[in-house]
């Protein structure tokens, strides 16, 4: 059969199903166009609802810390902890610690402020974490003068240390009736501060 | 049961009919051998109008053949069949083929049944008239063919020959087919005219005439001569009584009366009331089975072909739009469920919005975010518990020295741990120790001690014997080792002493110890 002669044939039919395709098409389009309207609004909320939810979550657990925690940072800001270093502070009290253990022989030296970048799992790099070294070198009437060094710098310095080494060697002959060496005390403590943010920036 | 219709084509007389419940209605009947019976069709055929219609063709002029062909597929075996078709029966209008069986030895060919039909003048002249008039032509079939149909429900046979009537016959004579199967497949049919007034004459006639088929058969290797020949009439209930009481004596011949009703009921026509001959319910069989057409004449069933594809057409086009709407409205549907959630999942970020801007109004102003505030508190606290201050060292020596009046404690070393320099060296050569991990790690002390030697070397031993166990004994420390010894009996250290005179007394004897210790 000659293409003409189907079409005339079939001219009926052809447009007829033409336009139930044309129908279809619309009827499906539509279908589907409001469907995939909805469906892109429900991804939309659903990560909004998400987001929200993490907010929330973070708000709350953000005010339990504050709540539990404010107290305790409040006493590290005054300890020092988180602080500028304050090395004069120290040597004020070494220097005081000298005089009231009345120590023949005290040498301190401080080695300069390092950071800390790598300080663990759960702790930000950008903490602001510094070490600084300090030897100290004594002559000790006995050990127990260095319990009141570690003491009076644990309570009145600023900031807080930690014992990296340390050497107490008794000498042979104690004398017990004038001020004489009976220990010797080479110690080097490791003092950790926080350095607040500010100080950072303006860094 | 939708009224249906059909056109009876014989050599002899043209019958158009309806089908129906009650059974074959012979509407128009005319023998051709009048003149004006294409006039008379015409005008029968204008008037009724019938929609669409079959033809049955019950004519002589039928020839069959069974050929092998090489075993072949697709187009190259259509091109084959055409061409041997066309050998075999020059003068034939149409070919009907059928693929029997395919051979199992040799070049294992394909065997066909061939059967070839030729128009006589009268129906050439009535097709013509139908193809004119654009009749819908549904199909057109030979009855012959269509008796393999019913008889497949019959009892299975190793030859048997069906004998049938042909309808319209003329006033003095009487024509039958008769149709062999072997093994149940058609074979060959061919048409009988008899002459005779008497049921006596006629039914003597017809016995030769089956006869005469049978030696035909039999001359042609068709028949097996060693068992008899089924012979199964199927006639009217009239004709089927009194073509029994007539003598039918033949030892080569087995004769079996088919009841039509029964034929019927086994061809599930039980339905339709009544059947006065074979053709009649083969075509009421065909009015319920779809079997395709066995010729395409062309030009006579184009106005049908026509009809129904544009009935196709509109039903693939009523089935398209009644699925594009279910699609389309179950989409829309579930949407608007999922809609509806959508409403029920807004109102509730809404809550949630409310939520956590009550939360924001009422947090707290602080230097620093919490989570920095929670990281420096733990970081202080760990510090602190990890300080391995002098108070906390020496106390646990001291617990542990309670009783040993004898040692002398001569130095405490804190063995110093790498500092934060050296850890970030190594840190460049690919092994960095995180801060926390080092601040948590065991210290080691190294605890010099003396005993004076005046004790005996025994009581030496055991005293520090003692002291390790009691230091050992303590919570913090995990390990105690004699790194250095003046006095060492253990069997694999080298042991040595000088014992005279001038050895000098008290000396004390003293021992290194290395203490790890965990908090």
């Amino acid at each position: 059969m000659p293409i003409q002669q189907m079409l005339t044939d079939f001219k009926t039919p052809i447009i007829q199903l033409l336009l139930v395709v044309l129908a279809s098409g619309l009827m499906l389009g539509a279908a589907f166009f409001y469907a995939q309207e909805v469906d892109r609004k429900k991804a939309e909320t659903l990560q909004q609802q998400l987001q929200i939810n993490s907010d929330i979550d973070r708000l709350i657990e953000d005010d339990e810390i504050i709540y539990s925690m404010s107290a305790d940072f409040v006493q590290l800001t005054s300890k020092g902890f988180y602080a500028q270093e304050d090395r004069l502070a120290w040597s004020e009290i070494l220097k005081q610690l000298s005089e009231q253990l009345k120590l023949p022989n005290f040498q301190y030296s401080i080695s300069p402020q390092k950071n800390i970048s790598n300080i663990g799992s759960g702790f930000q790099a950008d903490l602001g974490l510094s070490e600084s070294l300090m030897e100290i070198e004594a002559d000790l009437l006995h050990e127990g003068d260095f319990l009141s060094i570690t003491e009076q710098l644990s309570v009145f310095a600023p900031a807080l240390f930690n014992v990296r080494g340390c050497f107490l060697k008794k000498e042979k002959f104690i004398a017990l009736t004038h001020i004489k060496r009976n220990i010797a005390l080479k110690c080097t403590l490791a003092w950790y501060t926080v350095k607040p943010l500010i100080v950072n920036e303006e860094g | 049961m939708r009224i249906q219709h059909g056109l009876y084509l014989s050599d002899v007389s043209v019958i158009f009919f309806n089908v129906d419940q009650a059974g074959v209605t012979a509407v128009f009947s005319h023998a051709l051998s009048d003149t004006d019976y294409l006039e008379k069709l015409n005008q029968f055929l204008r008037q009724q109008q019938p929609e669409v219609f079959n033809v049955y063709l019950d004519l002589m002029g039928e020839e069959y053949k069974q050929e092998s062909v090489p075993h072949l597929a697709g187009r190259d075996r259509g091109l084959l069949l055409d061409r041997k078709s066309k050998s075999l029966f020059p003068n034939a209008d149409f070919v009907w083929k059928k693929h029997l069986r395919r051979e199992k030895i040799g070049r294992k060919d394909d065997v066909y049944l061939l059967v070839g039909l030729s128009l006589p003048s009268s129906i050439e002249h009535i097709f013509d008239v139908l193809a004119k008039s654009k009749r819908q032509i549904a199909g057109v079939y030979s009855l012959s063919i269509l008796e393999q149909q019913v008889h497949v429900n019959l009892k299975m046979s190793e030859q048997s020959l069906l004998v049938s009537r042909v309808l319209g016959s003329p006033e003095g004579k009487r024509i039958y087919r008769q149709t062999f199967f072997r093994a149940g497949q058609l074979a060959m049919s061919r048409v009988t005219s008899i002459s005779g007034e008497t049921d006596a004459e006629v039914f003597s006639q017809l016995m030769i005439e089956i006869e005469r088929m049978r030696r035909f058969l039999a001359g042609t290797r068709q028949l097996n001569t060693a068992n008899k020949l089924v012979v199964r009439t199927v006639f009217s209930e009239e004709e089927a009584s009194r073509f029994s009481q007539h003598e039918t004596n033949n030892e080569r011949l087995e004769i079996e009366s088919i009841q039509l009703l029964d034929l019927a009921l086994s061809n599930g026509l039980g339905q339709v009331e009544g059947f006065s001959s074979l053709a009649e319910l083969l075509a009421v069989a065909m009015s319920q089975k779809r079997i395709s057409s066995h010729f395409r004449p062309k030009g006579l069933t184009d106005s049908f072909n026509l009809l129904k594809t544009k009935r196709l057409m509109g039903r693939v086009a009523a089935g398209l739009l009644l699925l594009s709407a279910c699609v389309a409205g179950t989409v829309a549907y579930t949407a608007k469920l999922e809609n509806e959630q959508l409403q029920g999942l807004n109102a509730r970020v809404e809550t949630l919005k409310q939520q956590r801007t009550s939360l924001l109004d009422n947090v707290q102003d602080t230097e620093i975010s919490a989570t920095k505030m929670k990281q420096i508190v733990e970081l202080y606290n760990d510090i602190s518990a990890y300080q391995f201050g002098p108070d906390k060292v020496l106390m646990v020596i001291a617990q542990a020295y309670k009783g040993f009046k004898h040692i002398s404690i001569e130095e405490i070393t804190w063995l110093a741990e790498p500092s934060e320099q050296q850890r970030n060296n190594r840190g460049r050569r690919g092994y960095s120790e995180p801060f926390m991990t080092k601040l948590k790690a065991a210290r080691q002390f190294e605890l010099k001690v003396a005993l004076p030697s005046n004790l005996g070397n025994r009581l030496i031993l055991e005293n520090m014997e003692l002291f390790s166990s009691a230091l050992r004994k303590q919570a913090e420390i995990t390990e105690v080792r004699r790194e250095r010894a003046m006095l060492n009996t253990s069997a694999d250290a080298e042991m040595a002493g000088s014992l005279g005179e001038t050895t000098e007394l008290n000396k004390p004897v003293e021992f290194t110890l290395l203490i790890t210790m965990e908090l």
